[in-house]
């Protein structure tokens, strides 16, 4: 992207580890990597996890646009970054004077509702465990054959679940330590390996339609 | 192809399915055309008309995810058909239109996060100030300081009047002073606790020149919030560290297998393993372990001792399989007491472990410590001993890190 000419006007720099912003904490802006890398963040039960590691052309923080809510997640700078960052105030002048930016987050916008909406639509389910099932379907739907799979394994821990669900993890662990018994899950600390996909997409298909009724 | 292509739809017909996949993006130039969706919340239909020069089927276009509605033709009808390559065109040229529909994405990119949080409601709806104090405090506990100074500063920043302001002025200051996180403050929760329920006086009504450097005290604070030790001698009780030599000497270390990053939830099987009393319902080994991690991950310190203990009494009927939970459930007794604020127990624990296990993978971690509780106790000598201990035993992880600046900051 041929951004240069602002460079002076939004440039900003960081050295390498430093914070850029911390989750939790109220924001306003947000930025597009010129060079550099950032990690992407979160805390979950006290162990800090890399959610993404953005380079030049990526933009992060942008939900600050949208939303009043904090930051979800702590950004760092890898080595040293420079960014150019845009607030509300700056906001048109930057997406008129620059469409290619504009277009990627429309493109980033598309992406955001429909994960949003795919969120939504397991938190509408009434029962637990199809809660549970359409997490799993969920994140396998980002598998490229995805409608043919059967088994899968999730780099997710039960708090992960959890947070899908919108629900605590002591009502999550008693719904998996029952399909560990049946042989339908294996558990791990850091990872969930799911053999029947198909029985999933049968319990959620029935808790929908009982919704219909 | 340089521009769109111009297509016409009898009435009735229909351009594209929900669920269907496809890459065109549509503007409606002449006649009526109907989207018809079902609403996420009560699965009714909506249908919602395109006016004239509307653009439809982008989001699922440019996101490549299915239609999320089907586009009926009611009239005879005349479309600009898009293919994303010339759309992108398009809108390099047209910044005002990617404008509008940035605002009208957004608008529902709000609408349905509003709709999420409605549904979390208590279950995830939490005090962003708490939580960014939490994620200041996480840093500090990790070392992480230049984060740590950073989230304090923006709690102080954006919540500064907070009942918690005086905690997070406090938490800056020791850093600032070089002192390591208090491990025996009193966690967030039980604060806000304390004063919801026990008309506790908050430390962010305390006047702020009570944490002005010179005048802070750290050890007298730490002091004041240990619970349960009464007299300082208390401490005097605690029963002896295991002699230095019986920690593992370097040569037997180096001996021993290429030591990972040591996880901080061990990978266990959880599939299988002892079955103790499963005729009585009772968990298995791995369960309990499991549940015990899950417990202190809610932070019910006892709840998650008790599972724990539970655990090492199974010790005599564990199978071969479960003696390393045997191990992480005896670390993390200790470490579960330690956040607890019981130091006592959790020096029995971590003393137990490195006598027991000198090669586990988390021993290093064990005598940081058990260094941290010396620290407390105000033996900055044997404190040193067993950072510098830490220090010398291979690999070279984050954890010889932590012991180097803890030496470090003991002045040497």
């Amino acid at each position: 992207m041929q951004l240069d000419g602002l460079s002076n006007k939004f440039g900003k720099t960081f050295d390498p580890g430093k914070i850029i912003f911390c989750e939790f904490e109220p924001g306003g802006d947000f930025y597009l990597i010129q060079s550099g890398k950032v990690k992407i963040t979160k805390i979950v039960q006290d162990t800090e996890k890399t959610m993404d590691i953005l380079g030049p052309g990526d933009i992060f923080g942008e939900m600050a646009i949208l939303e009043e809510a904090p930051r979800s997640a702590s950004a760092t700078a890898l080595d040293n970054v420079s960014t150019l960052h845009f607030n509300r105030d700056n906001f048109v002048t930057l997406m008129t004077s620059q469409p290619q930016l504009a277009f990627k987050l429309l493109t980033i916008f598309t992406k955001r509702i429909y994960d949003a909406r795919r969120r939504l639509i397991i938190l509408l389910l009434d029962d637990i465990q199809a809660k549970v099932c359409d997490v799993f379907l969920m994140l396998s739907e980002k598998e490229p054959n995805a409608k043919d799979l059967n088994e899968i394994v999730l780099n997710i821990t039960v708090e992960d679940v959890a947070h899908w669900c919108g629900e605590t993890p002591d009502k999550v662990q008693p719904v998996l330590a029952h399909w560990l018994k049946l042989g339908k899950v294996e558990l791990y600390a850091d990872r969930i390996h799911v053999f029947h996909l198909n029985d999933c997409r049968r319990i959620v298909s029935m808790r929908r339609k009982g919704l219909h009724e | 192809m340089n521009g769109p292509v111009l297509r016409t739809y009898k009435a009735g017909s229909i351009i594209y399915f929900i669920e269907d996949k496809g890459i065109d993006i549509f503007v409606l130039q002449k006649g009526r055309i109907v989207l018809i969706s079902e609403s996420l919340d009560n699965h009714s239909e909506v249908r919602e008309e395109v006016s004239k020069g509307e653009f439809f089927g982008v989001k699922s276009a440019l996101g490549l995810y299915p239609r999320e509605e089907t586009a009926q033709v009611l009239t005879d009808s005349t479309v600009l058909v898009f293919n994303p390559a010339i759309f992108q065109t398009f809108c390099m040229k047209n910044s005002r239109i990617v404008l509008q529909m940035l605002k009208v994405f957004s608008g529902e990119l709000r609408k349905v996060h509003r709709k999420v949080r409605e549904l979390l409601g208590g279950t995830a709806e939490h005090d962003n100030s708490v939580d960014l104090l939490k994620t200041a405090e996480y840093f500090y506990k990790k070392n992480e300081l230049e984060h740590a100074k950073y989230a304090f500063s923006a709690y102080l920043d954006s919540y500064s009047s907070s009942d918690l302001v005086g905690r997070a002025q406090k938490m800056l200051s020791l850093i600032e002073s070089g002192h390591p996180f208090p491990i025996d403050s009193q966690e967030i929760d039980q604060e806000l606790e304390a004063m919801n329920t026990q008309g506790v006086e908050p430390m962010g009504e305390m006047p702020p020149e009570s944490f002005n450097n010179s005048e802070f005290d750290v050890e007298n604070v730490m002091d004041m919030e240990i619970p349960d030790l009464g007299e300082p001698d208390a401490m005097s009780d605690m029963p002896d560290i295991p002699d230095m030599d019986n920690i593992p000497e370097l040569d037997s270390i180096s001996d021993m297998p290429d030591m990972p990053g040591i996880p901080d939830l061990p990978d266990i099987d959880l599939d299988g393993g002892s079955n103790v009393a499963t005729a009585s319902g009772e968990q298995t080994i791995s369960e309990l372990y499991y549940a015990g991690l899950n417990d202190f991950s809610q932070e019910s310190w006892d709840e998650a001792i008790a599972k724990y203990q539970k655990i090492l009494t199974m010790e005599t009927v564990a199978a071969e399989k479960d003696l390393s939970i045997l191990e992480k459930a005896l670390y993390e007794k200790g470490r579960t007491h330690q956040r607890k604020g019981d130091v006592v127990n959790a020096f029995e624990c971590f003393s137990k472990f490195v006598k027991k296990y000198p090669r586990s993978q988390t021993i290093k971690k064990a005598m940081i410590s058990i260094g941290e509780i010396y620290e407390k106790k105000n033996d900055k000598n044997r404190a040193l001993g067993i950072y510098n201990k830490v220090t010398q035993m291979p690999p070279k992880d984050k954890e010889s890190i932590l012991a180097k600046q803890r030496m470090e900051r003991l002045g040497v």
